[in-house]
């Protein structure tokens, strides 16, 4: 009696922590714009109705290698420390005016010290004061469950508990707010949801780096 | 003195620390010019082609959060198709600082500089030293759109002074000139930008011609210049000159660029004498 009772309480736990993905859904997300081209670097949030506990945001870095940031859109959950090492071996001064985390790290050359701890939801745009050109992206997740688009513009939300999701999109260079892009999902069982987006965007104008006759650079 | 600077800025390029950034600027290109002779008549006006190469080569150091300073040993030369006594080599060093107001791409900027360069003519008349202190300031209006403007002075000596008349001064290529400019950049897609500028020049001219009384009454300095012809007369005239340039650039890459651009000189001296020049060229951009 008390045997058949361990056991079935270990099946019972087992559907419920163990062996959870195999009823969890996903969502499969497509954004394409509006000439229907793949749209690559696009992140890709699920926000449950019933908030969740986050995990224990992990350490994540942004290099800059070549005078340039890579990656150039890291998307971290909320709460995240980002280090910025520089792998040059000139100056970088890393900096943000954005909302969700404005920051400064004054010429420096290898690591700081300190990460950055991205506290605030949203997308942050990151530049280098000496090198005009130089251009990031962090998006701070509210949500446990993101994704970014891959070169095909597909991206895959895995292991999502069954129910209510708002699922929204942001690209650096969309034209609409964020908010606007929300799509309400309802997964259930195992199945995968489809979810597309067709966004309009701005033309690419970020700040040339190659040099002209009549100079116009940095230095 | 100058050595004493040279060697100065040698010592800086070789030795300025870690923080440093390598600095190696080359162009090479093909520039024509309608009125190399700045010369009113038709039969007067010389026009012809020049091959240029430039290098500089020296550091860019971040001085401050906000204030950096470039040093540069430069070279550069040109040979003409036609007037082979322009060709020239140039030796200089060049010093300049720039300073930010604030935080970002936007904020406005500005800047200072100083060079001087030797110049090496074919044909030796021209031979001296150019000097030149710039000031700068500019801002980034958006992404693609930046502009500046400029004050330049330039003093250009030459070493001979040939006289041809008694009591008037033969240096006619020892000249002094004041320049203000304005010049914006607009990208017009990721690799093609469009650059147009206005400069205003109050200063000195050299103007090559047959001899000519109305030149000879308004000009200061008189020599002969055989580079456009055993006739021919230099004549130094003080002109007020207006440059328009319209310029484009296509990006091969992060380092390169290929550059086509034109200038219309329109230059008004006393006595009616105006000068006009069309300047058309392109070019080769490499930055390190």
């Amino acid at each position: 009696m008390c045997m058949r009772f361990e056991v079935v309480r270990a099946l019972i736990a087992l559907a419920l922590f163990g062996a959870g993905p195999a009823f969890a859904s996903e969502v499969v997300a497509s954004v394409r714009d509006d000439s229907d081209a793949p749209v690559a670097e696009a992140v890709v949030v699920a926000v449950p109705e019933v908030p969740v506990k986050l995990p224990a945001p992990r350490l994540e870095s942004i290099v800059q290698e070549t005078k340039e940031f890579k990656p150039f859109v890291k998307a971290v959950l909320i709460g995240t420390p980002i280090e910025f090492p520089n792998r040059d071996d000139v100056l970088h001064h890393v900096y943000s005016f954005s909302p969700a985390r404005s920051f400064e790290l004054k010429a420096y050359s290898g690591t700081p010290p300190v990460p950055i701890v991205f506290d605030r939801p949203g997308p942050v745009a990151i530049g280098c004061n000496i090198h005009d050109w130089m251009l990031a992206y962090v998006y701070v997740s509210e949500s446990p469950y993101f994704a970014m688009t891959g070169a095909d513009g597909h991206a895959r939300l895995a292991d999502l508990p069954p129910g209510k999701y708002s699922v929204r999109v942001w690209h650096a260079r969309m034209v609409v707010h964020e908010p606007e892009t929300a799509q309400p999902v309802v997964l259930a069982g195992t199945s995968a949801t489809e979810v597309v987006w067709n966004l309009k965007l701005k033309r690419d104008s970020r700040i040339r780096r190659t040099p002209t006759r009549s100079g116009g650079g940095y230095r | 003195m100058l050595k004493r600077a040279i060697t100065c800025l040698l010592w800086f390029v070789v030795s300025s620390g870690a923080s440093a950034e390598d600095v190696l600027d080359m162009q090479a290109g093909a520039l024509y010019d309608s009125n190399l002779s700045r010369a009113q008549l038709h039969y007067d006006i010389k026009s012809d082609t020049a091959l240029q190469a430039a290098l500089a080569w020296g550091r860019f150091v971040p001085l401050a959060d906000n204030l950096s300073l470039r040093a540069t040993l430069e070279a550069g030369g040109e040979a003409y198709t036609r007037y082979s006594g322009l060709n020239n080599l140039a030796l200089g060093a060049s010093l300049g600082m720039r300073r930010k107001f604030g935080l970002g791409a936007f904020a406005p900027w500005a800047s200072g500089s100083a060079s001087a360069a030797r110049l090496e003519y074919q044909n030796s008349i021209r031979d001296g030293w150019r000097y030149e202190l710039g000031l700068g300031a500019g801002k980034r209006l958006t992404e693609s759109w930046d502009a500046e403007a400029n004050f330049r002075y330039q003093h250009r000596t030459a070493d001979k002074e040939l006289a041809v008349v008694p009591g008037i001064s033969g240096a006619v290529f020892d000249l002094q000139s004041h320049e203000v400019g304005l010049k914006s950049e607009y990208g017009l897609t990721d690799r093609v930008s469009l650059a147009v500028g206005f400069d205003f020049r109050r200063g000195d001219v050299a103007s090559t011609t047959l001899r000519n009384f109305t030149i000879f009454t308004n000009s200061d300095a008189i020599a002969l210049d055989p580079v456009f012809g055993p006739n021919a007369v230099g004549y130094r005239i003080f002109a007020l000159t207006r440059v328009w340039r319209v310029g484009t650039s296509y990006a091969l890459g992060t380092a390169n660029s290929i550059n086509v651009g034109a200038e219309r000189w329109i230059s008004r001296a006393r006595g009616g004498l105006d000068y006009y020049n069309t300047l058309v060229g392109a070019s080769y951009v490499h930055a390190l």
